[in-house]
């Protein structure tokens, strides 16, 4: 799933590990977030969202194929 | 994350579960050996078990936390969860195989029946685990 997880967090100037040291998740799960390879659970979601202060659907784009 | 209490309850069971095989033994030469024997070292690899996990210098390792981290998180487990089912999906094939190859050879027919019993088990906890899954989720 495409997403603008990379683009926040360097907007904001912070590393990947920062920021999964905040998410209790690995540097590599942050990685293959951001290159789409892995597509988080809901609760995962979410704390990227309020670690963010925005919304699931700012960082997470939706495609339904065809589209 | 440990939990220390449970640690520390852990390592003291142990002490005690080997104390009392080792007391027993004494007080009661009659007893069985290899039942006191058994619990003295259940006890005895509890208390060490225990105490190597108090002691643990992992948590203060950033490199080795960083490693447990990968193994655990969300999608550690999932590569872990899809891993273990490939390699039982493969297993089966492999058990299945065997069982047909070799029965074109001389050898005993409990050998083929034991490979697709073993099989039939994997099949059958599939089926149990997927059935326990969807009546959990």
């Amino acid at each position: 799933m495409k997403n603008r997880l990379e683009a926040l967090r360097k907007a904001r100037g912070i590393k990947q590990e920062e920021l999964a040291e905040a998410l209790e998740v690995s540097r590599q799960t942050i990685g293959s977030l951001e290159n789409g390879r892995y597509n988080p659970s809901i609760l995962l979601a979410f704390k990227l969202a309020r670690y963010f202060g925005t919304t699931i659907e700012d960082i997470f784009i939706y495609e339904e194929d065809g589209i | 994350m440990k939990n220390r209490a449970i640690l520390v309850s852990l390592a003291i069971a142990g002490a005690l579960l080997a104390g009392a095989a080792l007391w027993a033994a004494r007080v009661f030469p009659a007893a069985p050996a290899a039942v006191l024997g058994a619990f003295g070292l259940a006890g005895g690899l509890l208390l060490l078990c225990a105490l190597a996990e108090l002691l643990s210098t992992r948590d203060l390792d950033p490199a080795r936390r960083e490693r447990d981290r990968e193994d655990r998180d969300e999608r550690g487990t999932m590569i872990r969860d899809k891993a273990r089912a490939r390699a039982g999906d493969v297993l089966l094939w492999l058990l299945l195989f065997g069982a047909g190859y070799l029965y074109f050879f001389d050898v005993p027919k409990r050998v083929n029946l034991t490979l697709l019993g073993l099989a039939s088990v994997k099949l059958l906890l599939d089926w149990v685990f997927a059935a326990w899954y969807r009546r959990k989720f």
